[in-house]
């Protein structure tokens, strides 16, 4: 096994680049992931410190420490920018607020919990006392902070959480690089369509071996 | 007994022959673009009628021989015209000419109308011949060598893309890529050198006929192959690699092989 190491683009596909394909793309789909890639947006909705304890949060949910600093994916700023224009996905569960309240309890509570039991802020805890944070909360069973948990439902604000870091995760060419997805394929469209053939700007998959951190809860 | 020499009974065959083939082969292309415009059946219906005008002639049916070289035509024009709506089908294909790769593979075939009244040809240099044996011997030959050229070419640049298509996964789809430019190569230089004809002509065309035999069978077997072909025979026909394609590479190196003959005999 070998431990991660920063890399331009981690994943199988060495060399698979998504965005070479982009003048086969509608004009409306190549400004809008032009835009995503180049233009990042700032953070509006969340104050500085909500903004530091919540990037230390989506740190530990999806690490990308397998990335060099400058191939980062700027998750928070792409949820904040959900938030900020409140930008919903046309339904709430009823035990849950809007999603910009929402996100704004879940990092007082996950704050609360851990000055209750680590007598420090999130974002000074080690990987390891974070992730217990995080995991009793994705485990149902959140050991304080119970005040907030009455308000908003435990199960459904991970829901949340999770699938906003992925979404904007996985909207990022550099994401479908690592995954080899094809990105946009209209109006290119696929032409090997048969006998598990790769297109002629796919690559080959290059498998590698990869353990996860050791200081890290993910595995157990 | 029969009026007309063997030669000349033989190529009227073929070219019924040739007919039928590409008539069923257009069929099921055509199917499979559900026959979107009426004008997709005239394909169909002329190959058809080639067909039977070409074995009426070839038994020596009086009206069958004057009929022979009216549907010959009719199905090349008709061949000239299909290419056009295909240039127009792949310019209509979203991204149209400026993704020309992804939408030549993808949308109609290009060359494909052009390859289909091959059997026409055929069937007019049949005609021509029967109607009267000394019908001016250069320009026929002329016709038939540079017909032969063209068709390898344009078959040779069908096979090319529909392999790329398939990836070249199997080393056997390089052959019509490879030998298609060599036939049209010699058939085009008999055009200067008279002995070429006689030797490396042939020779060629033997080895075209044969490729196009083997590439039918090996869509054939590509076709049996494919996973669900006991439950959906008819489509994984239409929609596997088209069994009879390789057949008209076939025709072109026939078409070579007839020139040859007839250059031995002083027919032509």
């Amino acid at each position: 096994m070998i431990k991660l190491f920063a890399r331009v683009q981690p994943g199988y596909y060495p060399g698979y680049s998504t965005l070479d394909q982009k003048m086969f793309w509608d004009e409306t789909t190549r400004d809008l992931i032009l835009k995503r890639v180049y233009e990042v947006p700032p953070i509006r909705f969340f104050t500085e410190t909500e903004a530091k304890t919540m990037q230390s949060v989506l740190g530990r949910i999806l690490p990308q420490e397998d990335r060099i600093e400058s191939r980062r994916i700027s998750l928070l700023n792409y949820i904040d920018e959900r938030l900020y224009s409140k930008r919903g996905e046309g339904y709430r569960y009823e035990d849950m607020p809007e999603d910009d309240e929402a996100h704004r309890l879940g990092i007082r509570a996950i704050e609360i919990m851990s000055t209750d039991r680590y007598g420090r802020c999130f974002t000074e805890l080690s990987s390891l006392d974070q992730d217990t944070v995080l995991k009793s909360i994705h485990d149902g069973q959140p050991f304080s902070a119970q005040s907030i948990w009455n308000v908003m439902s435990v199960q459904h604000y991970w829901s949340l959480l999770l699938r906003d870091a992925v979404a904007a995760y996985y909207a990022h060419p550099w994401a479908w690089d690592e995954i080899g997805f094809g990105g946009p394929a209209y109006p290119r469209g696929y032409m090997r369509t048969t006998g598990g053939e790769r297109e002629p700007w796919e690559v080959n998959e290059k498998r590698y071996e990869w353990s996860s951190q050791p200081d890290s809860l993910s595995d157990f | 007994m029969n009026k007309y020499p063997l030669a000349y009974r033989t190529l009227a065959v073929t070219a019924g022959f040739s007919g039928f083939m590409s008539g069923v082969e257009v069929a099921l292309e055509h199917y499979r673009g559900s026959y979107g415009q009426r004008i997709m059946y005239s394909p169909v219906v002329l190959s058809a009628l080639l067909g039977l005008t070409g074995l009426g002639a070839a038994v020596g049916i009086g009206g069958a021989v004057t009929l022979l070289p009216v549907a010959s035509w009719i199905l090349i024009l008709d061949g000239v015209l299909g290419f056009g709506f295909h240039i127009r089908g792949i310019s209509r294909k979203p991204g149209g000419w400026r993704m020309p790769v992804s939408n030549i593979v993808m949308g109609p075939p290009i060359f494909a109308p052009l390859l289909l009244p091959i059997g026409g040809v055929l069937g007019w240099v049949a005609s021509r011949l029967m109607s009267s044996p000394a019908n001016s011997k250069n320009r026929t030959q002329t016709v038939l060598y540079g017909v032969v050229s063209v068709s390898a070419l344009l078959n040779g640049f069908e096979a090319l893309y529909s392999h790329y298509k398939a990836n070249f996964s199997k080393r056997s789809q390089w052959i019509p890529v490879i030998l298609a430019p060599l036939v049209a190569a010699v058939s085009f230089s008999t055009l200067r050198d008279r002995r070429l004809a006689r030797v490396a002509l042939p020779a060629v065309s033997v080895v075209g006929v044969g490729a196009g035999f083997l590439g039918s069978l090996l869509h054939l077997r590509g076709t049996l192959k494919r996973p669900g072909f006991k439950q959906h025979q008819f489509y994984n026909l239409v929609y596997g690699p088209p069994v009879l394609a390789p057949i008209l590479f076939s025709a072109t190196g026939f078409m070579g092989l007839l020139a040859c003959y007839l250059e031995r005999q002083g027919e032509i």
